[in-house]
């Protein structure tokens, strides 16, 4: 019997290594790319593993604009993930603690947000923006990041802030807690998860967003990160190590969320909010 | 408290959607910008007469097909591997949901980078296992590009299902299988009166999704082909976007917006009606 356990397993783990093996393929050449030379990008036939590590794709990505594009990035996933939560925490608390009409109306019009094409939103959103003057800024970009975000934020703080049970805040009222103070030190600390997996889809939105910030904005300087990667590839030749070394970055802080908090992104996942 | 996310609400779907039946009978083109006025069906009879907006159709209704199928093809035998007992299976888990994770843009690149005519590692591994004689420009051949393109979409796209499929397998409660067992049904017969009719609420749930988000997708094809080359990649999504953006011509971008919105239309109050049930119960 317990043989019998070791061999299945042993089996079971020979099939999914190779399965891994061809689905992180990408994953793996994108690596190894980034690790070569200009030269050695465009041998044949191709190395596997970098016959000589080389950290020149790396070195130039860091002469292109890259930390800029970074920044830009980081800074704009930062404001969304930020007001994204704190709208989305007192709206959350507001519909789980009190019943509205129409709230049920309101439920499926979130989920319907989750299947709308986006490419509908684009054009009337550009008008917009430059009704308002916001093209080519980024704050054009929180704007409607914030507008994708809010609607799922709400609707899965929501279903968090319901398990919390209201005799904890009202036991925290009667020790002399106002109303907000126990929905900040009760209700708030005991929907973390829920409020971890909200920030992870709302700053993992905003990092890979890449139609609306093709679409908004000219300037080099404002350029994200995934329209600056774009600009890595040539007209005509593309120095592949260097445009890997940028997408192993730009890759790097959502591959370390998701290593850290793969829990929460899977429960993202399966509420059908991080996508793709 | 609830006012900013009504607001962001009907910022995501009423305001677009009222916008777009306006502009599609109206002529907004952003060269012309003194121009803009009201065309009736101009926009629409344009449209219909435009053979490329006919590929576009065509090559949206196989991508959508194709793509679904191959996606639960590739999720579904994987998440009953996972399912079964084994040390290891949480690190799976994870290594697989890797595509998922990538960001698009950078899934894209790596792709066009495989595909790569002289120098990538795709034809290289296809001449070497001597599927192809010589090596094949994936993207930039109008008789494989949308295929190529589909690639990466499946490849994208399937841990989603692999995931929800697998939850809804975890599901399953054992005590039926032992039951069953003892009642003396085989393996297959256990696969088909029980797992089968367990997950099928689930996997009717993610075909609804995967279904509308390959429906929808846009950036895949923008970044690795831009519906090229000759249209053969182009679907309903690049369409929208190669005349707004490239001809300045927001009318006939909503015109063709709206169809692709008429379309998805069908799946969309299904769905909704779907939610609201469960939400009854």
């Amino acid at each position: 019997m317990q043989r019998r356990r070791v061999r299945k397993s042993l089996v079971m783990n020979l099939v999914m290594l190779a399965i891994v093996f061809v689905i992180d393929f990408p994953f793996l050449w994108m690596l190894f790319t980034s690790l070569k030379g200009t030269g050695e990008t465009m041998t044949i036939p191709p190395t596997f593993l970098p016959a000589k590590v080389s950290w020149d794709g790396f070195r130039k990505v860091m002469d292109l604009n890259f930390l800029k594009y970074f920044a830009n990035s980081f800074y704009i996933a930062v404001i969304t993930t930020g007001a994204s939560l704190l709208f989305g925490i007192m709206a959350g608390i507001g519909f789980s603690r009190y019943k509205f009409r129409g709230s049920k109306g309101f439920k499926i019009g979130i989920l319907v947000t989750q299947l709308f094409p986006l490419i509908l939103l684009v054009s009337p959103y550009y008008l917009l923006m430059s009704k308002l003057g916001l093209l080519n800024s980024h704050a054009s970009l929180m704007l409607t990041y914030c507008a994708f975000t809010l609607p799922f934020c709400v609707w899965m703080l929501t279903t968090y802030f319901a398990t919390v049970p209201v005799d904890m805040e009202e036991s925290a009222m009667i020790d002399g807690s106002t109303k907000l103070g126990a929905y900040i030190r009760i209700t708030v600390p005991m929907a973390a998860p829920g409020i971890a997996a909200t920030a992870i889809f709302a700053f993992v939105l905003a990092w890979n967003e890449f139609v609306f910030a093709n679409t908004f904005i000219d300037t080099p300087n404002l350029r994200t990160l995934p329209i600056g990667l774009r600009t890595f590839m040539g007209q005509y030749s593309t120095e592949w190590n260097v445009l890997m070394a940028a997408s192993v970055m730009t890759t790097l802080p959502v591959v370390l969320m998701f290593i850290f908090l793969q829990k929460y992104f899977i429960r993202g996942m399966t509420s059908g909010s991080i996508k793709g | 408290m609830v006012a900013p996310s009504i607001l962001g609400l009907s910022f995501v779907i009423v305001y677009p959607l009222v916008m777009n039946i306006t502009m599609s009978f109206q002529n907004v083109k952003l060269t012309q910008p003194d121009m803009r006025g009201w065309v009736g069906l101009a926009n629409y009879s344009h449209l219909f007469a435009d053979p490329v907006f006919r590929t576009a159709i065509a090559n949206t209704l196989i991508w959508t097909l194709l793509g679904v199928v191959l996606q639960l093809a590739v999720a579904l035998p994987i998440a009953f591997l996972l399912n079964a007992e084994f040390a290891g299976r949480g690190f799976y888990r994870g290594a697989l949901l890797i595509p998922w994770v990538m960001p698009s843009v950078v899934a894209a690149f790596t792709w066009v980078w495989m595909y790569d005519g002289s120098f990538g590692i795709l034809n290289y591994i296809l001449t070497k296992l001597h599927l192809i004689r010589d090596p094949v420009v994936w993207l930039g051949n109008p008789n494989t590009s949308l295929y190529a393109v589909l690639v990466e979409q499946v490849w994208k796209g399937f841990p989603f299902p692999m995931v929800m499929l697998l939850a809804a397998l975890q599901a399953v409660p054992k005590d039926m299988y032992e039951a069953a067992e003892v009642d003396g049904a085989n393996k297959m017969q256990r696969i088909m009166r029980i797992t089968i009719p367990q997950i099928l609420p689930a996997l009717a749930l993610c075909t609804v999704f995967i279904t509308i988000w390959t429906f929808n997708s846009f950036e895949n094809i923008w970044l690795m082909t831009e519906g090229g080359p000759l249209n053969s990649s182009e679907t309903m999504t690049t369409f929208v976007y190669h005349n707004a953006f490239q001809s300045f011509d927001l009318g006939m971008g909503s015109s063709s917006a709206m169809v692709m919105f008429a379309m998805l239309l069908v799946v969309i109050i299904c769905y909704a009606r779907y939610v609201s049930k469960q939400e009854e119960r």
